[in-house]
């Protein structure tokens, strides 16, 4: 264990990585604090709308005249709550049906990975976007419609390793000394599954907050006037090129944090599954 | 032989897929409380109009009927009328399908084109500064938000500078219509100015869209290279005293690309699904930005259309990839 804490804490971009995500995590938590004009949530300025970076406003203000630095810092709230219930729906439902269908195939386990398939048939945005919009928009249907079309990513892979585990000689002894399935899956399936799903919902986050941008940004997923980064981004489209620092600064938060996730994940990959390292991610 | 029984198969398979795909999507796109038809014919209309519309739509009928209608109509090759443009839903898709392969096969150039050199570099200079360096881009690479990148690029490249366009495919003449793509058709002419429009155009959307292609690319392309110069060959080669431009180019090249090759079906994907915002963004008049375009007016027909579409173009891509992989590495085909 001691060693795996090493070999993470040389690899200095998934440190940077972890680094980022925790400051995300402090940052979202005191937002009222570090913000400068928390009340720029929603209060509008229309005396100092459009105001260039400076030492008042160091990200400028939007088209409303509100502090652009508070509203990115309260963003990180709006993308907390996102990547962390999206990412947990999807992996309950991916991880259940992939352990499912992996432990006891049958008509119903492949029905499973039939819909699994037709998921993953088509770019997972291409739905996320149709989702959304059918569900109307708000922060929990963006949620949901991220959650609906994230899981098969995860039953694919719990599917593939339960199959893998459930052949090897310790399930066969276990089962054979008269061990219930139930028990197999909860104390011999499970904790040898856990690494990839850690992984891969680290490596997920990042896609997830990209979707919920682009989301933001078509106008089907957080509505003004949530400060959520992509719809910033959207609304700050009819002031350019003058007002610059209303598409660059949301639009920066976002590829910090992602890349920042992605860092991270890849760092996680290569302590705890090496075998996985450099390899696909979609 | 075998490849074409292998195609058949895998072709046989991606059809009760794509039948469950236009299952979902239909279900999806009908639990909407919006009538369609308002969009249609504005808010505006009539109950009388509104009623005349639903039922020439055959919205009022229950859903499973809707939904072997529309089966009925695609087992003749019809895919419907888009609610939003009044024509034929495969007219539409007919003219946007070039602008996009336009853009997808240009960015998916770049991407081999860059992602390949930079892959190699980092592997051959492993662990220097180069090679974090080129880590932070590939990371960077995936990280970057597609629209805010292309916001960027038009602000700086097109607002600023002056450089590119800041959308569309042409500025204004178009090369007669022969196969859709405005490179190709200016070639045929041939018109030296329309190409060059045409590339000015096709430039930023393309190199925004490459972006995670590029980064992908590098990826494989690093961790393949690693693999294959570690390999017994490749060391017996090195203490031959080889050249190592003759180790790295004729022996390790081939046998380091088949891991970026077997991905190129991925990257594909990555890009397909990238369209949908880049198209958007650079007024691209391409199939990611009619997509969009009809799922937010709730045009049916052209949800589905475009859904079957693009899962049709997938199971092609993929199993075009497999059947190239099985012409550079021999060994795969017995696995088909």
């Amino acid at each position: 264990m001691r060693s795996t804490a090493k070999k993470f804490l040389k690899d200095t971009s998934a440190v940077i990585g972890a680094g980022v995500v925790f400051a995300l995590l402090v940052t979202a938590i005191f937002a009222p604090y570090l913000a400068p004009y928390p009340e720029d949530v929603r209060k509008v300025h229309p005396m100092q709308r459009l105001e260039p970076p400076s030492w008042k406003h160091p990200f400028g203000t939007d088209d409303v005249g509100r502090d652009l630095l508070s509203r990115v810092i309260f963003g990180t709230r709006v993308t907390i709550i996102i990547v962390f219930s999206a990412t947990s729906i999807s992996m309950v439902i991916g991880v259940l049906m992939g352990i499912f269908a992996g432990y006891y195939p049958g008509w119903l386990s492949m029905a499973a990975m039939r819909i699994a398939d037709i998921f993953l048939s088509i770019p997972q945005i291409i739905l996320a976007i149709a989702l959304a919009h059918a569900l109307g928009p708000s922060i929990p249907n963006l949620i949901l419609a991220i959650a609906l079309t994230y899981w098969p990513l995860f039953t694919r892979i719990v599917y593939a390793e339960t199959m893998s585990i459930k052949g090897r000689l310790f399930v066969e002894a276990t089962l054979a000394i008269g061990a219930k399935n139930f028990r197999v899956i909860a104390l011999h399936a499970f904790p040898n599954l856990m690494p990839s799903i850690v992984v891969r919902t680290t490596i997920g986050m990042g896609t997830v907050i990209l979707v919920a941008a682009v989301l933001g940004f078509l106008g089907v997923g957080a509505q003004p006037p949530t400060p959520e980064w992509g719809l910033m981004v959207a609304n700050s489209r009819e002031y350019l090129p003058d007002a610059w620092w209303f598409a660059t600064f949301p639009g920066m938060a976002i590829f910090v944090v992602v890349m920042a996730f992605n860092m991270f994940g890849d760092g996680l990959r290569d302590i705890i599954d090496p075998k996985l390292r450099r390899s696909s991610r979609k | 032989m075998k490849i074409l029984a292998y195609i058949l198969k895998r072709l046989a398979i991606s059809l009760p897929t794509l039948f469950g795909l236009i299952l979902v999507v239909f279900f999806l796109s009908r639990v909407i409380p919006a009538n369609p038809v308002i969009t249609l014919v504005g808010e505006y209309a009539s109950p009388e109009q509104i009623k005349e519309m639903t039922e020439r739509y055959g919205f009022d009928k229950p859903v499973y009927i809707q939904f072997f209608q529309y089966l009925k109509k695609l087992s003749h090759g019809d895919l419907g009328y888009s609610l939003r443009s009044t024509r034929p839903v495969m007219d539409e898709l007919k003219r946007r399908l070039p602008p996009t392969l336009e853009l997808v096969i240009a960015s998916l150039v770049i991407s081999v084109l860059l992602g390949i050199p930079v892959g190699v570099i980092a592997a051959l200079r492993r662990n220097s500064w180069l090679d974090h360096c080129l880590r932070a881009f590939t990371i960077g690479g995936v990280a970057i938000p597609g629209f805010w990148l292309g916001i960027m690029l038009q602000l700086i490249l097109g607002l600023y500078l002056n450089i590119f366009p800041l959308g569309g495919q042409m500025s204004g003449a178009e090369p007669p219509h022969v196969t859709g793509f405005m490179v190709i058709d200016s070639l045929l002419v041939p018109d030296g100015k329309l190409l060059l429009d045409a590339l000015y155009h096709l430039t930023l959307p393309a190199l925004t869209l490459s972006m995670p292609g590029v980064a992908t690319i590098a990826r494989f392309t690093r961790s393949g290279f690693l693999g294959v110069m570690q390999s017994d060959y490749i060391v017996y080669s090195r203490s031959m005293g080889l050249p190592r431009h003759l180790i790295v180019f004729k022996y390790a090249f081939r046998n380091a690309i088949v891991a970026t090759v077997s991905q190129i079906g991925l990257i594909m994907g990555i890009l397909l699904a990238g369209t949908v915002v880049i198209e958007y963004i650079y007024f691209w008049p391409g199939i990611g930005a009619y997509m969009v375009d009809v799922i937010l007016h709730f045009d049916y027909d052209g949800i589905l259309g475009t859904t079957l579409l693009i899962g049709v173009a997938f199971v092609i891509i993929n199993i075009t990839v497999d059947v190239i992989q099985a012409y550079i590495d021999p060994k795969v085909i017995d696995t088909l």
